[in-house]
């Protein structure tokens, strides 16, 4: 868990923070955990978005300013910042395997970047007692004095933020997830569009290609969700089924984290959300799609494409007859609007969950639950004239063996 | 079931603003599915006549084999 407690919307933060973060949403479409969590001191937040945008418009290329970044994350030992900062090296700043390479070595391919990634690798590991010969190298490399010292800042600047990150738990954070290794093997090769304005910022939304796991509350609920993705690209909003979680998502999302942004929410009662019982929960349809709604009011997404399989059906359309306007497309995966669409088999499970008037249930056809069937759990559950959530639970738990998602985050 | 009766309430306000509002629509479907039959597929283009259908040998969890190919269906449709 982070050792900060993130507002969870900009309303949230102190008042002094807020216009402030009005302004990183305006340019990022929304406002990254980071952002949120800096803001609990308005100044660190002034502070730091002004330096970081100052030195955005500096005199260095953005190449190089990619590069020193992966150089002092390397020195200071922030691996998580470094996945981040390879994919922002590869995709943004178009550094190859080899340069990124030896950029976290401290060194470039390219001859003139390689005097300044080196003499800033010296300044983070010497904190800044560096030697004539070191001083001369970069000066003979063509850099001017200003030059000079914005390399000195870019080195205070990524040290404070790989800082940030190890202060202050580095899970909950944009782009401090150690993936490194997935990152590198799924090899992402497409390039997205740079943003023309304040480059200092593209730290945080290149970070988004990797699947974060976060929580936020909704109508007093803790609602568990999947983010990955440049959240100023269109949005994806994936809607699991049952009996299963966002966690059916789990291979789909890296996929598509280079073209969309996605959300992918667990309903309450489902995955890692909360799961009330009966007594304080009515778990309707109309209730499960009031805190995906409330998750998509309060990310702020205003147009957005839904996903929908199973369960995600009844969840989506519902929240496309509610504000049809936001939406921007369907991809409808197994899941029905007319009655066409029902099969015989649900029919015969329901039999099988204690309704006693029900005609006597045929066996499923072989082969279809793989070695556990769901049926041997449900017959034991209560009634299912409201669902529990152990009935939930448990068919969750069962079902997932046929549907092969037993593994968790 | 009590629950899902509430869906089927609601097919015809649903199918009126699909006609109303014609959102792109891609459909992906892994046609073994018992339980959510390929004429549930079919059923939407008579609202939806724009959607692209694309089957799947695949069943109710179409993503545990065919990720990659319903992520490139995806790029295709709406990637900008």
């Amino acid at each position: 868990m982070t050792r900060l407690q993130i507002p969870a919307t900009i309303a949230d933060a102190p008042e002094a923070s807020r216009s402030q973060l009005e302004a990183v949403a305006k340019q990022l479409g929304r406002t990254p955990n980071i952002f949120r969590a800096i803001a609990l001191s308005p100044q660190a937040l002034a502070c730091y978005l002004a330096l970081s945008g100052a030195l955005g418009k500096g005199s260095l290329p953005a190449a190089t300013r990619e590069r020193i970044a992966l150089a002092v994350a390397e020195v200071n030992g922030c691996s998580d910042c470094l996945s981040a900062q390879t994919y922002f090296g590869r995709n943004l700043a178009r550094l190859d395997d080899a340069e990124i390479t030896a950029n976290r070595k401290g060194a470039s391919n390219d001859p003139k970047a390689d005097a300044a990634v080196r003499f800033a690798a010296v300044v983070a590991t010497h904190r800044g007692h560096v030697t004539d010969q070191d001083f001369a190298a970069v000066k003979l490399a063509g850099y001017t004095d200003a030059e000079i010292i914005e390399i000195v800042q870019h080195v205070a600047l990524n040290s404070w933020t790989n800082f940030f990150n190890e202060v202050f738990h580095r899970d909950r954070l944009p782009g401090c997830r150690s993936q490194q290794g997935r990152l590198t093997r799924r090899g992402v090769t497409t390039s997205p569009a740079l943003p023309t304005h304040q480059p200092s910022l593209h730290h945080f939304i290149g970070a988004f290609a990797l699947t974060l796991y976060k929580f936020a509350t909704v109508h007093d609920r803790k609602v568990f969700y999947r983010e990955a993705g440049d959240p100023t690209r269109p949005t994806l909003v994936l809607l699991h089924g049952f009996p299963t979680s966002s966690f059916m998502f789990r291979d789909l999302i890296p996929l598509l984290a280079d073209r969309f942004h996605v959300i992918a929410p667990d309903y309450i009662g489902f995955g890692h959300s909360d799961a009330p019982s009966v007594a304080e929960f009515d778990y309707s349809f109309e209730n499960l799609t009031a805190h995906v709604a409330g998750l998509i009011e309060q990310l702020e997404l205003s147009s957005y494409i839904l996903y929908m399989q199973d369960y995600g059906g009844p969840v989506g359309f519902r929240l496309f007859t509610r504000n049809p306007k936001a939406v921007a497309g369907f991809v409808i995966q197994n899941t029905n609007a007319y009655m066409a669409g029902v099969g015989e088999m649900p029919a015969q499970i329901s039999c099988r969950c204690g309704r006693s008037a029900m005609p006597p249930a045929k066996p499923p056809p072989a082969g279809f639950f793989p070695q556990t069937r769901p049926s041997t759990s449900i017959r034991s559950a209560p009634a299912m004239s409201k669902p529990s959530v152990p009935t939930i639970g448990r068919t969750i738990r069962r079902c997932s063996t046929v549907a092969a998602t037993v593994k968790r985050i | 079931m009590r629950i899902t009766k509430t869906n089927v309430a609601l097919y015809d306000s649903w199918h009126q603003a699909f006609r109303n509002h014609r959102p792109k629509t891609l459909i992906v479907w892994g046609k073994n599915d018992p339980f959510f039959v390929p004429a549930g597929a079919e059923a939407y283009l008579a609202d939806l006549p724009d959607a692209r259908l694309v089957w799947l040998d695949a069943g109710h969890f179409v993503l545990d084999e065919n990720a990659a190919t319903v992520a490139a269906e995806i790029k295709a449709s709406f990637a900008s």
